[in-house]
């Protein structure tokens, strides 16, 4: 399930790869009749590869050592069964994702050996060539520092790698304090409350630079110019046939009336010139995130891989 | 005149109906156990998967139109993005 809808995403994101002068392709232990007609279906317009006896994913090592031959798995529930209905598993690949050079070199990878993380396109050019592609940006009211957030996606679905981020843009002669300032100054925070719907990472803050200021003897860290502070986030991952409310409830409780999944959270900063500092102030911030339900529609019954002992 | 368990009942569901918002998952959100969950989704699988330096090996396969497809042929000027899925199907 999360499969279909990463590749419905990288879809999506196929123009951010063209412009990044990347090609990209799928690979998967399906049939190529299998893959042509999910293909035909989502309109996938990128090559999925049918690497039916998982040649490739061996020869990557990434085939899952969970899945020993003959083993069959309940979709639903994600474990290994022995009822015949169930899905012949062996041979499938971890979720992962190679970059690869133009001569061949692998310059970066992530395998992961969980079943719900999904990358989105964003995610890996982000995370792989330090891309910052595809974002959206939105500025918050503020004062004299302007505070805008981004998000590395406008859509989301269950199990993707999110980041979103927080710029702060400072007039020319203005600075905010780094974290570790003390010295009765207030250093930059960013705070938000730990969340039912997401699992969030720390704020990855920049290193900031040690100024001398001639109101105060000692180094001050600080920021000046444009400073940008992103976190990782990731919907948590609730779907589980052991219990289907799960996902009711996150609907519920994590979807607002437009389907959309908002984050909140704040920033709390002292802005200060060359001769004084101004009081610490708090900005309120918020994501926001059309939700993409998961995809459960399976490939015909007579296309489906047929069970091999 | 109405049973006074089901009028309990009742002011019980109002109760629930207007507590803030339910937690669920195994409880409210616990910060550390989620900083531990996150970084589990978040981890490069170690001891799998070819390292990062290595040699891309060669292969042929087809893909949904029935086109053979190699390397050279899915690589663009800066390279090609590889991504491996579990199936299409399930």
């Amino acid at each position: 399930m999360y499969c279909r809808g990463q590749l419905v995403q990288l879809q999506h994101d196929l123009p951010l790869f063209r412009r990044a002068g990347f090609g990209l392709a799928a690979i998967s232990y399906d049939s190529a009749a299998v893959l042509r007609d999910f293909a035909s279906r989502k309109g996938i317009a990128f090559p999925l590869l049918a690497d039916h006896e998982s040649t490739v994913i061996r020869a990557f090592a990434v085939a899952n050592r969970r899945y020993a031959k003959g083993t069959l798995l309940d979709i639903d529930s994600e474990q290994i069964t022995d009822s015949p209905g169930d899905i012949p598993v062996y041979g499938a690949a971890y979720p992962s994702v190679f970059v690869i050079d133009p001569n061949g070199k692998l310059l970066w990878r992530f395998v992961s050996e969980t079943d719900e993380l999904r990358l989105t396109g964003t995610a890996i050019l982000e995370r792989s060539i330090g891309a910052i592609a595809g974002e959206s940006r939105r500025a918050m009211p503020g004062g004299r520092v302007q505070v805008s957030v981004t998000a590395s996606n406008t859509d989301a679905a269950l199990g993707n790698r999110l980041s979103i981020g927080l710029e702060l843009k400072m007039p020319p002669g203005f600075h905010v304090y780094g974290r570790e300032v003390g010295r009765g100054y207030r250093g930059i925070e960013w705070t938000m409350a730990p969340s039912s719907c997401w699992y969030q990472g720390d704020p990855e803050y920049p290193r900031p630079q040690l100024q001398h200021f001639a109101f105060e003897e000692a180094l001050l860290p600080v920021y000046a110019g444009d400073v940008r502070i992103t976190r990782e986030l990731v919907l948590k991952p609730v779907l589980s046939a052991a219990e289907p409310s799960l996902y009711r409830l996150f609907q519920s409780v994590c979807l607002d009336s437009n389907s959309d999944v908002k984050a909140s959270g704040a920033v709390t900063f002292q802005a200060c010139d060359e001769r004084q500092c101004y009081p610490p102030q708090t900005v309120p911030l918020e994501w926001r995130f059309r939700f993409v339900p998961p995809d459960r529609e399976r490939s015909p019954p007579e296309l489906r891989r047929e069970f091999e002992q | 005149m109405r049973h006074p368990r089901s009028q309990t009942r009742t002011l019980f569901l109002v109760a629930l109906l207007f507590a803030p918002a339910p937690p669920f998952a195994a409880g409210q959100a616990d910060p550390e156990q989620d900083a531990a969950a996150i970084r589990k989704l978040l981890a490069d699988a170690s001891g799998v998967g070819l390292p990062i330096g290595a040699a891309a090996p060669a292969f042929k396969l087809k893909d949904q139109d029935g086109r053979e497809r190699d390397l050279g042929s899915l690589t663009g000027p800066r390279g090609l993005v590889l991504v491996f899925f579990r199936s299409a199907d399930w």
